[in-house]
């Protein structure tokens, strides 16, 4: 079943590039065919004991949701291939595979066959190709058949291993098969649980192996998997090619993800800061009877619409199935306007003062220039004054309840837009925190992050805000407050704030090793 | 990345066809929706910006849609037309009524027809200009109705609209709707397009009045004269035709009234009165190149000028607007940001699944003392030191050592070794590895050889407790009733 799996993979590779040689797509570096040695398409076999993280490494590397990772051992029982394309032009394929379960007796099998056959070492490839090709092998070595194909057929090998646990002679017999199919390779240790024996591991997979990496396959950050992607392209002169054109191309692919989460956080706060709730009164009604339902009706307002954004900004990092549970993501389901999420996400009062005073000098001395110095900079230091007040009495309401007069009669209760200068803080705060979980979060992840609940997670300290992209979002924030929702201005606010927030990003996933760039 | 801002002028056929367009990109799914722009934008690799936006255009909506598309810009640019045609007809009505009447009133005042024909179009085409200007001053968000406010609602607006076919009209519809969403966005566009037919309406204005005119001039003797009850000297009025004539006065001098001309057609009430001689109506007639030139210099000219500028500030009004509509960034991102797939083309097969149930599980060194006879104790792999294992299970029993770095023919010796013996049999395993086969089948071997009746442990040496579950559920489809787990801690280290 495999076999014609892998087959029709490589088949549909020709058939692809024969296409592409026909409409005039190809690349013309002729790496659009073939795989392994043969062509220049590298192939990759993920290899190794059964539960070493072959699948989750897979599901990282090929940012794919629908690998089948279990704790339980022997859940994959056929090789997958993960066919990486850009732009339909096929550049490399991962094979998960099951995990050796008769090492030994496979090894005793190629021993014997090749001392029948008086064959030397140059001889051993053909003879792991006998093996897997010998008839009844494929119900009697069914995983090892499995995992052997894809060597025979000039894949690469990628060797999965758990630092976590000690290193045990059992493996010897596995590394021993992998050794005779003279296949390049690449030595992964994983370690799954922690870094206890991952020197110890180093030692003995030097041994077998000319690259060895440690790469935690769970929580493997971008800037890792690259450099893994990278390591691949290194084991055969040919496949160094295809392997950068597939690295830049994941670079891009990043920017543009964080550009995009960058615009959706914009329009969610673009929106938030819009957002007003209102109910008609009767001519001479008191509109303070209603201010409790209205701002209730605008919390849950602002909530979903907060829940709609994630829900997208998961969507740009091709996370449909997350699970927003766990501690760390306990922090963005708390109650938006809850003190914890205001202390957490908003800057501080002495912040708030800071840039109100900044803010209100900058008007006073438009006053001062206009009046040419006459004022003597008293506008300077009323604005200073007026926006530092502001600043520290804001930073504790949300909005505020108003009634209006409606023209044809009546009266109208209306709540928001909120005009506290720390609410978009707020609410830019928790969505950078949820975009950075995102970043960092792979696609082998599939339980809700277990971290301790009573863990105190600094965000402060996580994602920092210094004054210069401070000082550029809260001008973004005035323009937004300014423009007319939907106005060319609010457009352009928006345009401003997403390039902020996307530099922003950038920053965090530099700090935290996601980005190389 | 390259800049991918869009910029630079576009029509509002163009602004349209982009609404709907994304309307219909809007309903396919993320994926599909990336891969085809995606295949668009590697198509036009070297376009950027406006023109990576138009080659979307052309490609990407639906024939359905293009259908759609071309059916709303043709019932825009009837409209424009109908706009042109109304001026038109406006121009040839007024100029055809003024001269009409002055023809049956016996001579025409230069003087009204200039008015009428000349400085009430000049008029309009300096307060439009005014309010333009006023208009562009001011903040587009100020600005109280959209023009799809006003085209949907009463007066010409709607009437236009009854002018278009059902369908198009519904189209139109469609996209008033969205520009009336995010009319403040749109609303410049919309007011640079009632502004650039408007002043198409005007310029026809001016060509429907000169045709008018001229058509008079050929078919009917006309007899231009001016007169004023007050006492003004013909020369400066002359002085005054003559600077207003100064543009064309090289060109065409009998287009610039001569002094005797003034001063001939004056009084032309009671001269008309005493018929006027056959040589002087041929003067009289001398006005007509003025009159013609005034209305294409005064009227014609400035409103060509007029609706050239606002055609070019409305293309740009246009672009930037087809920048900021919402969902052309993301498109923008779409087509230039490579696509890249590297998920399994194929569903997960078939997975693994571990048997439903657990074999029992033992506290080592308790079962080994229920036990009669010597205890057989192996170490699978080369599992921890014999010392460390004697002292966690007590003294007694032997032991012997399988798999790892053993062969298989070492192993196979061995089974048939403790075939001979009694006493039960421990296998010491890692309990944090996983039960792969080969230990399975090891198992299977020592029991067909030491027959049903001897018990078998499986000591799971270190490992958690989802270790043990693992092994006892795998143990399980062994089918062995005799077999049993204990676990036993020896630390990390197994040595």
């Amino acid at each position: 079943m495999t076999e014609s799996l892998i087959a029709s993979s490589i088949a549909e590779d020709a058939a692809g590039s024969s296409k592409e040689r026909q409409s005039g797509n190809g690349n013309g570096n002729g790496n659009g065919n073939g795989n392994g040695t043969n062509g220049t398409v590298p192939l990759l076999a993920v290899v190794g004991h059964p539960n070493k993280g072959k699948s989750s490494l897979v599901a990282t590397l090929a940012q794919d949701d629908s690998v089948a990772i279990s704790a339980n051992p022997g859940t994959t029982l056929r090789s997958r291939p993960y066919r990486m394309r850009v732009d339909g032009q096929h550049l490399y394929t991962l094979v998960d595979t099951p995990g050796f379960q008769r090492a030994r007796r496979v090894l005793a099998w190629l021993e014997a066959r090749a001392e029948e056959g008086g064959a030397n070492a140059g001889d051993r490839p053909r003879v792991v190709r006998e093996f897997v090709e010998a008839p009844g092998h494929d119900s009697k070595y069914p995983d090892e058949c499995e995992l052997l194909r894809p060597l025979t057929e000039g894949a690469g090998i990628l060797y999965v291993v758990d630092g976590s646990v000690p290193y045990g002679p059992e493996y010897e017999a596995e590394m021993e098969i992998l050794r005779w199919t003279g296949r390049p390779s690449l030595a992964v240790i994983n370690p799954i649980s922690s870094r206890d024996h991952v020197h110890e591991w180093e030692a003995a997979l030097g041994q077998f192996f000319r690259v060895v990496r440690v790469i935690d396959a769970m929580h493997a950050n971008f800037a890792t998997r690259r450099q893994l992607l990278l390591a691949f392209g290194e084991l055969e002169a040919n496949w160094r090619a295809p392997i950068q054109t597939a690295v830049r191309a994941l670079d891009q692919a990043r920017e543009a993800q964080r550009r995009l989460a960058a615009r959706e956080i914009a329009e969610m706060i673009a929106d938030a800061l819009a957002l007003v709730v209102e109910r008609k009164l009767g001519p001479d009604e008191d509109g303070r009877p209603h201010a409790e339902a209205l701002e209730a009706e605008y919390q849950a307002t602002l909530s979903k619409r907060e829940a709609a954004h994630r829900r997208a900004v998961q969507g740009v990092y091709g996370h449909h199935e997350i699970d927003v549970q766990g501690a760390e993501l306990k922090l963005l389901e708390a109650d938006l306007f809850s003190e914890d999420a205001w202390l957490a996400f908003g800057v501080s009062r002495r912040d708030l003062v800071t840039a109100g005073v900044a803010s209100g000098a900058a008007t006073g001395g438009v006053v001062d220039i206009a009046l040419g110095g006459a004022s003597l900079l008293l506008g300077v230091a009323a604005g200073a004054a007026i926006g530092g007040v502001l600043g520290w009495f804001g930073a504790g309401r949300l909005a505020e309840l108003k009634v209006i007069d409606r023209p044809l009669g009546g009266q109208l209760a209306r709540f928001g837009p909120s005009k506290n200068p720390n609410f978009p803080f707020v609410l830019f705060g928790r969505a950078r925190y949820h975009c950075g979980l995102l970043a960092a979060r792979t696609h082998a992840m599939r339980d809700a992050l277990d971290l301790d609940a009573e863990q105190e997670i600094d965000v402060g300290a996580r994602f920092p805000l210094e004054s210069a992209p401070r000082s550029a979002l809260d001008r973004s924030f005035s323009a937004l407050r300014k423009a007319k929702p939907r106005s060319a201005a609010q457009m352009d606010a928006i345009d401003a704030l997403a390039a902020t927030a996307a530099e922003i990003l950038a920053a965090d996933e530099k700090r935290s090793g996601q980005n190389v760039s | 990345m390259t800049d991918q801002r869009v910029r630079g002028r576009a029509k509002t056929a163009e602004l349209v066809g982009l609404v709907l367009a994304l309307d219909e990109r809007g309903r396919l799914e993320e994926r599909e929706r990336r891969r085809l722009d995606r295949e668009i934008g590697t198509r036009h690799a070297e376009a950027n910006g406006l023109g990576l936006l138009r080659a979307w255009l052309e490609e990407a909506p639906s024939e359905n849609l293009q259908i759609r598309a071309d059916r709303v810009r043709s019932s825009l640019s009837m409209l424009g037309w109908i706009f042109a045609a109304v001026g038109f007809c406006f121009g040839w009505v007024a100029a055809s009524a003024l001269l009409a009447i002055e023809v049956y009133a016996g001579r025409i005042n230069i003087v009204l027809c200039l008015g009428v024909l000349v400085f009430v179009p000049l008029l309009m085409l300096f307060a439009t200009g005014i309010g333009w200007l006023w208009a562009a001053r001011r903040s587009a968000a100020a600005r109280p109705a959209s023009f799809g406010d006003w085209l949907r609602g009463a007066g010409l607006g709607r009437l236009a609209l009854r002018l278009v076919p059902a369908a198009p009209r519904a189209d139109i519809d469609i996209v008033l709707g969205r520009m009336t969403a995010h009319s403040r966005l749109y609303s410049q566009v919309q007011r640079g397009q009632l502004l650039a037919w408007s002043q198409a309406a005007g310029l026809n204005f001016g060509f429907g009045a000169l045709l008018a005119t001229l058509t008079y001039v050929v078919f009917t003797d006309l007899a231009f004269g001016w007169s004023t009850t007050l006492e003004i000297d013909a020369r400066q009025v002359h002085r005054v035709l003559a600077a207003f004539a100064t543009p064309w006065a090289t060109l065409w001098p009998d287009a610039n009234p001569s002094l005797a001309l003034v001063e001939a057609t004056r009084f032309f009430r009671v001269d008309a009165l005493n018929r006027v001689p056959v040589e002087d109506a041929l003067r009289l007639g001398g006005w007509w190149p003025f009159l013609v030139m005034s209305i294409a210099l005064y009227v014609v000219l400035p409103r060509m000028l007029v609706v050239l500028g606002v055609r070019r500030w409305h293309a740009g009004e246009v672009g930037e607007a087809m920048g900021l509509t919402p969902g052309v960034e993301r498109l923008m991102t779409r087509l230039v940001t490579p696509l890249v797939e590297s998920t399994a083309d194929e569903e997960e097969g078939e997975v693994g699944h571990a048997a439903d149930g657990l074999v029992p599980e033992v506290e080592a060194r308790s079962w080994l003392a229920s036990k009669d006879g010597e205890a057989t104790i192996i170490r699978w792999a080369e599992l921890a030191e014999e010392a460390s294992l004697r002292a966690a299970l007590g003294e007694g029993g032997t032991f012997y050592d399988a798999g790892g770095r053993r062969s298989l023919v070492e192993d196979s010796a061995l089974v048939d070794e403790l075939a001979s013996r009694s006493g039960v049999v421990v296998l010491c395993v890692r309990g944090y590895e996983p039960p792969v086969l080969e230990v399975t089948d090891f198992l299977a071997e020592l029991r067909e050889a030491i027959g049903r009746a001897r018990s078998i442990c499986v000591l799971l040496v270190d490992g958690s407790e989802a270790d043990r579950d693992t092994w006892r559920r795998k143990l399980l489809g062994l089918g062995d009733a005799s077999i049993c787990v204990a676990a036993l801690s020896l630390g990390d280290g197994d040595d």
